[in-house]
């Protein structure tokens, strides 16, 4: 599961500015998300989890992650029936987006 | 044409905002968080086209479909595929796109808004709506090869003239070449109630009714006694 900026880059379509800000609001909004998402696990809030893990899940296609995207659809589904096996494995995907996203340099930084 | 953004996620109207600005005669008039705020806009503002998420938190995107009377055509977005049969049941969508949403894609949906839009614009030779929604609340009239936009609350009444209508506004009188039987069509039932074989009244200007005869502005329009009993059922009589 290794994240790719494609996607993006095709968007932008060499728009620097426009790249900018999508990646930019990417390493805003997500550890927002993530943090939300670990304190509705904690208060065991697990459809409040799954809309979350749904947001996250943008995110990881945004990143070409397609093995990422499958584990993330099965998680949401565990969660919207109130379980989290996978709990770890999409720890795990978190880790490698975060670390990602935190080795790119933005202008808006 | 105008258009919205309803969408929780910010990463997500940040490239729609993008996309839209490059597309020609699409205005981006507003982005939303979240579906209430965008219901307030929509109850003071005419809008041609939403982009709609489905998955919002609280108050999802069929649900803000179900709250609006006259929607606007709606583009849903979603990281989802499932519901794309759901969504095509709503009569006011007209497109559904899986995120991650790619331009192309993204320009066939506002595409085909417009060919809804310009299909509505000149369908008829004096109404311009085509389509069965007989609950408009604007109506446009061809005058001299113009489109003219008239809010259908502003109508006070509308006339028979032989082959011609006369509506008559708060603003102005049009004359148009068409029948009433055409204008009902066009009309929401409710405040429009045809008290006489060339009249149409807007119930809610009238001034006062005498014997046979209704006052609305300065026009005095005669009941057919066929019509009346209906029409006293329409009133709120004390």
């Amino acid at each position: 599961m290794k994240p790719n900026l494609n996607y993006i880059k095709q968007l932008a379509n060499g728009n620097a500015t426009f790249e900018n800000r999508i990646l930019g609001v990417l390493k805003r909004e997500l550890p927002e998300e993530i943090d939300g998402f670990r304190n509705s696990i904690n208060s065991l809030d697990y459809a409040l989890a799954a809309m979350l893990v749904h947001k996250i899940k943008h995110k990881v296609s945004l990143l070409g992650m397609e093995d990422g995207y499958k584990l993330t659809a099965d998680f949401e589904d565990e969660l919207r029936e109130g379980a989290k096996s996978l709990q770890d494995d999409f720890e795990g995907l978190l880790k490698i987006m975060t670390t990602f996203l935190n080795s790119i340099n933005t202008e808006t930084e | 044409m105008t258009c919205i953004i309803i969408d929780d996620e910010e990463t997500s109207r940040v490239i729609l905002d993008q996309l839209c600005s490059e597309i020609e005669d699409l205005d981006l008039i507003e982005a939303f968080d979240n579906a209430i705020e965008a219901i307030k806009f929509l109850n003071k503002n005419d809008i041609d086209l939403i982009f709609l998420d489905i998955h919002m938190p609280g108050f999802s995107g069929f649900d803000f479909i179900q709250t609006l009377k006259n929607p606007p055509k709606i583009v849903l977005t979603t990281s989802d595929k499932e519901f794309a049969l759901e969504a095509f049941e709503y009569e006011s969508v007209i497109d559904y796109l899986v995120k991650p949403i790619s331009r192309d894609r993204l320009f066939k949906a506002v595409q085909k808004a417009k060919s809804f839009q310009s299909t509505k614009a000149v369908g008829g030779t004096s109404e311009s709506s085509d389509n069965s929604t007989t609950s408009s609340k604007t109506l446009y009239i061809n005058i001299d090869r113009t489109l003219i936009k008239i809010e259908t609350d502003t109508i006070n009444l509308i006339e028979a003239d032989g082959d011609y209508i006369n509506i008559k506004t708060q603003e102005k009188d049009y004359r148009v070449h068409s029948t009433l039987r055409k204008i009902t069509e066009k009309l929401p039932d409710d405040p429009f109630f045809q008290v006489h074989r060339s009249y149409i009244i807007n119930l809610s200007r009238i001034i006062d009714i005498q014997d046979n005869t209704i006052l609305i502005a300065k026009s005095v329009v005669p009941i057919s006694r066929t019509k009346r009993p209906e029409l006293m059922r329409r009133l709120n009589l004390l």
